[in-house]
């Protein structure tokens, strides 16, 4: 357990400790972007859906439309977090709390 | 030092610029050069038929019912939904009456007879319009040219943060920094055009693809198709018209469209639906563009006149701005991109902003390239591959393109897989530039060479124009075949431009220097 325990803080360390140059951004980083990207794109799009008032084929026009300039803003803010931890809770706090919206308002109605 | 957040910030800022540059700077040029041939798609495609080669006819007294009256009383001829193209449809001088099930009559309302249209054997316009959205691909291409409009999107806006945060002098006197200048430059004065064009671009390719699973939380589970939400907003389907089953006389086509002028005069129509025609309950949808509000109508917009097809009577009237905001906002951000109905000033200036932002990509990669090429100074040549990969990409597809404008004029129409000829020789030459490239070891010599083959066939191409179709300038200006003969005379300019940069543009990387009025 206790080694268990330390492996993860070892990790953790490795994950917060920022680089000493910006000039490399690595795998971990371009994954978090491109994919967590995506994912905090759409569900902030699909969020705004039910946020915007009308039907839903009347509301989904304007998520519909800004859907990729979401994607790109959202990579773009990722990979330039500071630490590769950053770069994960830019991808996960952003889509749970929307995840968590969305659940709210579909279930609230 | 090297904790500093903000120095860090901007590093990466460059870093993820670079990289996202590089990988998609070559995609987006394709998209962005051929996107300026479908800007004159209405051109090309009169230009490319010889079926399209008559005298204009004026607009204002065309007797359409000549044309019209006979296809759609004849007893054989489906009675619903005709839809009926009037001439200057889509930049199209012909008249199309169309229906489902049945093939499209074509004429020539200038002599009123009609044409035999070359269909599937001459699509060039077409073709070019393809290989702006990836379409030779198929689905991967799709997907391939809407990932690339999400990096482009990724790095303008990256960009115009970089502009903003760092603080660029442009002062620099070598070529590097001459190269940072205009693609910088560049982009700051007209990236708004470029990013709404591109964010539509996006939409069409993956956006749609991609809304499965919005639609489906947003329907609450209702639906995957985002068509089956959008569709009642967008295009919402007319109520169907109980038919009367009688047969009564109509209005002939001319006096319906001189009431539908009278009742909207601001509108150019051009679309023409026909509804339970020759029965008492007919109607007659005139759809057209309102030229005098630009970015409101054309695409999902469009003005219509309802009129009834016994007497005339107006049914509605529906103008630009009757329309749901949603149907208003998708317009105005397709407009740009779209550019449907528009007339050639606003394409011509389009095509010169879009080949602007196209040169700002080649200012941006001959600066990584640049950065590349300094570490062999006055060492070996520079002979890297993505440098000759994209003067293959960028330069090569020049000739490759004035190729197959020349094929189109010297393959004979009766040819048999025309097409394929056609596409496939545009295809092996755009290769043999490739290997050329990879030949010369002097890139700049190369780039000469592309610019001059491309200038000889852009240049060849009205004159075999004027050759094989029988039509010489002077008889098409007569004819008052404008857009003919602009067509052939853009290409002529093309090509002269090209000359004149084969002739300009440096022969080595010494001349380059001072070309680009760089410290030797």
């Amino acid at each position: 357990m206790i080694f268990l325990n330390c492996k993860v803080n070892s990790i953790f360390k490795k994950l917060n400790t920022p680089e000493q140059s910006g000039k490399k951004i690595g795998l971990f980083r371009t994954i978090c972007a491109i994919f967590g990207g995506l994912l905090v794109a759409y569900l902030a799009m699909t969020l705004l859906v039910f946020i915007l008032p009308g039907t839903a084929g009347e509301s989904i026009i304007i998520p519909l439309m800004f859907n990729t300039l979401a994607w790109a803003i959202a990579a773009l803010w990722i990979s330039v977090s500071s630490t590769k931890m950053i770069a994960l809770y830019k991808t996960f706090i952003p889509s749970t709390i929307f995840c968590i919206t969305i659940a709210i308002f579909i279930l609230g109605n | 030092m090297s904790h500093n957040p903000t120095k860090l910030l901007k590093q990466r800022l460059q870093r993820v610029h670079v990289a996202a540059g590089i990988t998609f700077s070559l995609f987006m040029y394709v998209a962005v050069f051929f996107g300026i041939f479908a800007i004159f798609l209405p051109y090309i495609q009169t230009w490319e038929k010889p079926s399209r080669h008559f005298e204009a006819a004026d607009i204002k007294n065309i007797n359409y019912s000549a044309m019209v009256d006979p296809v759609i009383s004849d007893p054989e001829f489906p009675r619903n939904n005709i839809i009926i193209q009037l001439p200057g449809y889509r930049g199209d001088p012909a008249l199309k009456i169309r229906h489902m099930f049945t093939q499209a009559v074509v004429f020539n309302p200038n002599s009123m007879e009609k044409i035999e249209d070359e269909k599937d054997i001459s699509e060039l316009a077409w073709f070019l319009n393809s290989m702006h959205y990836g379409r030779p691909l198929k689905t991967f291409g799709y997907l391939l040219f809407g990932f690339v409009a999400v990096g482009v999107m990724f790095l303008i806006i990256g960009g115009l943060i970089q502009v903003y945060l760092i603080k660029y002098k442009n002062k620099g006197k070598n070529q590097q920094s001459k190269f940072s200048k205009w693609h910088r430059k560049i982009f700051t004065w007209i990236f708004a055009p470029f990013i709404i064009v591109t964010l539509t671009g996006a939409l069409m390719n993956i956006g749609f693809v991609g809304s499965a699973p919005m639609a489906y939380i947003s329907s609450k589970g209702e639906t995957f198709q985002i068509g089956r939400l959008i569709r009642p907003v967008l295009n919402p389907e007319k109520e169907k018209i109980e038919k009367k089953n009688d047969t009564v006389e109509m209005l002939p086509i001319n006096e319906l469209i001189k009431k539908a002028q009278e009742i909207n005069p601001n509108v150019n129509f051009h679309k023409i639906k026909l509804i339970n025609w020759k029965d008492s309950s007919a109607q007659v949808e005139l759809e057209g563009y309102n030229p005098k509000m630009p970015f409101l109508n054309g695409i999902y917009n469009d003005p219509t006149v309802i009129l009834s097809g016994v007497d005339g009577s107006l049914i509605q009237n529906i103008k630009v701005l009757d329309s749901h905001w949603s149907k208003l906002f998708v317009d105005s951000m397709y407009f740009l991109h779209l550019l449907f109905g528009v007339d050639v000033f606003t394409r011509i200036l389009m095509a010169t902003l879009m080949a602007i932002c196209a040169v700002a990509i080649g200012f941006g990669v001959m600066l990584w390239l640049e950065k590349r090429a300094k570490r062999f100074e006055n060492k070996v040549p520079f002979y890297h591959w993505f440098g000759k990969l994209s003067l293959a990409v960028m330069i090569g597809v020049i000739p490759a393109t004035g190729f197959i404008f020349l094929l189109q004029w010297i393959l004979p129409f009766d040819m048999q897989d025309r097409l394929i000829w056609q596409k496939g020789l545009f295809f092996v030459f755009w290769l043999a530039t490739f290997t050329w490239s990879f030949y010369r070891i002097n890139s700049y010599q190369a780039t000469k060479e592309f610019f001059f083959i491309g200038a000889l066939f852009f240049m060849l191409t009205p004159i075999l124009h004027f050759y094989n179709s029988g039509f010489n300038p002077i008889e098409l200006y007569a004819l008052k075949m404008n857009t003919i003969l602009n067509v052939d005379l853009g290409l002529f300019l093309f090509g002269l431009l090209l000359m004149l940069l084969a002739y300009k543009l440096p022969n080595n990387r010494n001349e380059a220097k001072s070309f680009f009025k760089a410290k030797v």
